[in-house]
């Protein structure tokens, strides 16, 4: 277990925990936990010795967040901050707007701790919060503006060019997903006249080869906004973007329409 | 009455008539268009599950096949969709490397938290340390050998007295009149029994009292001749030890209970 001990106090070394009492125990459960999906922890590639290790380091900050009155909850919440706070900057940009937003986020996590079901994701739980906590400053932002200007309707809208570098307008893709024989289900394999039919009905509403490549992959192939980002080479939050847009496109785009009421074939 | 609801209700009614023909893809595209509202799972349920979703996800896992439900609500419903992205693009960032630190990280407020409680051994030890810094220093090591002794063994009696032989008992030599165990005992049993008879709220009444430094000392005296300690080193100490919380009483404050 050499190479997972030393995987995992690298981890905790480099990301300033200091919760875990014993490293021996804490390794324990490390190896415990990747023990559950796979038989030799050793083996593994470090970045999922990574993640066992913010799971376990995960249940122990939700557990020392609610000792009230220790020493240690103050270093549990302290170390909830030093997680946090980058994010609050990535997305706000600010660090004033970021200190706020990360400190009514400790609060909430404070009063609702116990409602997080999955102490293993308490990380990932707490980050909810301060998204959340985010959307609400944008939403009051976004209405002090309509009430000083009277009405006027501010949009931020990315361009297209913005949604990722070498866009690949080859058509071929998204056909290949559809005649795909690994799709794992008999349904993905659509027969010639359907295939044409629908990618003709989306391609003509949406006008644009990487949102076509969004549907298909999302829709057709079932494949998670992580995997579509990294085909697409680009952010989840831009396939989120574009799966947004397309969509909004395709539901009142008459060809589709069409193509769904007379599915037949 | 909503348009948009009628304008899509004739398609909605045929899908649902021949839903056996469409492939199961097209009718989560369908549903994901037409059908927003008619979701087995709600936006609640979903929002919780999606902490242990992503973890899933970036683990490796196949979530269509794990959490299909998770899955389709999020390819439906653009506010869920909005937040898992965002989840999912801080840890894009990260892996990425451009999720730098900031330089200076701030500190937080952490006042909501409730007050850090001391335990009675960590106060009792720290005044002890102070008392004998005023009325003998050169005995401040011992204190250090004995502390953990001493406390293992009142916490396992409750209450104690100081009998002849405790000093040697202790390996303090020979001599009864050790003054590290006499003001370590008179201390624990002090503070011990203030913390017992007083509240907090009584105890920040008593210090705006004129009276309260001689009646405080003569709490303290008390407490040092039960334990059995001999009556001018009790007088010492309770007069040194009054003089000690007056000064500061945050460290006795710390232990009291709120009414």
């Amino acid at each position: 277990m050499l190479k997972c001990s030393e995987t995992v106090l690298n981890e905790l070394q480099t990301r300033g925990w200091t919760l875990a009492d014993s490293p021996d125990v804490f390794l324990a459960q490390v190896v415990a936990e990747l023990q559950i999906r796979f038989s030799v922890p050793d083996d593994l590639p470090p970045n999922l010795i990574q993640r066992g290790t913010v799971r376990c380091y995960a249940r122990v900050m939700f557990e020392t967040c609610g000792l009230d009155g220790a020493a240690r909850q103050k270093r549990a919440f302290q170390e909830l901050w030093e997680y946090l706070y980058p994010r609050a900057v990535y997305r706000l940009h600010e660090t004033g707007a970021a200190q706020d937003v990360t400190q009514q986020t400790l609060v909430k996590i404070y009063q609702k701790r116990i409602t997080c079901r999955d102490p293993g994701s308490f990380l990932r739980w707490g980050e909810q919060i301060l998204f959340h906590e985010i959307s609400e400053r944008f939403r009051q932002l976004y209405e002090r503006r309509l009430t000083a200007r009277g009405i006027e309707y501010v949009a931020h809208e990315l361009a297209i060019e913005d949604l990722g570098a070498d866009v690949s307008e080859d058509s071929s893709q998204a056909d290949q997903v559809l005649v795909d024989p690994r799709q794992n289900t008999p349904e993905a394999a659509f027969t010639e006249p359907m295939r044409s039919a629908l990618l003709a009905a989306v391609r003509a509403c949406l006008q644009n080869e990487r949102q076509v490549r969004v549907v298909v992959e999302l829709f057709l192939s079932d494949k998670s906004f992580l995997e579509v980002a990294e085909q697409l080479q680009t952010t989840p939050l831009n396939v989120q973007v574009m799966r947004s847009r397309a969509l909004k496109k395709l539901r009142d785009c008459a060809e589709m329409q069409r193509l769904v009421a007379d599915w037949d074939l | 009455m909503n348009s948009n609801f009628d304008r899509y209700e004739a398609l909605r009614a045929r899908m649902r008539e021949r839903a056996e023909r469409y492939p199961r893809p097209l009718q989560r595209l369908g549903d994901a268009l037409w059908n927003v509202q008619d979701d087995q799972l709600s936006h609640a349920a979903c929002l919780e599950e999606l902490p242990a979703f992503i973890e899933a996800e970036l683990a490796g896992d196949v979530v269509s096949k794990l959490e299909p439900q998770v899955k389709h609500h999020l390819d439906r419903c653009d506010s869920c969709a909005q937040i898992y992205a965002e989840l999912l693009d801080t840890e894009w960032a990260q892996q990425h490397g451009t999720l730098s630190k900031p330089a200076d990280l701030a500190l937080p407020d952490l006042s909501f938290l409730p007050r850090t409680k001391r335990s009675l051994r960590e106060v009792v030890l720290e005044q002890t340390t102070a008392l004998l810094n005023t009325l003998a220093p050169e005995h401040n090591r011992e204190l250090n050998v004995i502390a953990h002794t001493f406390f293992a063994r009142v916490e396992q009696l409750g209450t104690f007295e100081l009998r002849p032989g405790a000093a040697p008992a202790m390996g303090l030599g020979q001599q009864d009149t050790n003054p590290a165990l006499i003001l370590l005992a008179a201390c624990y049993a002090a503070t011990q029994t203030l913390t017992r008879e007083i509240t907090l709220t009584q105890f920040e009444q008593w210090a705006r009292q004129e009276s309260f430094q001689p009646e405080l000392e003569a709490r303290l005296f008390a407490a040092a001749r039960a334990i059995g300690i001999e009556r001018d080193a009790a007088a010492r100490f309770a007069r040194t030890f009054a003089e000690q919380i007056v000064q500061d009483p945050r460290p006795l404050r710390s232990l009291l209970l709120a009414d």
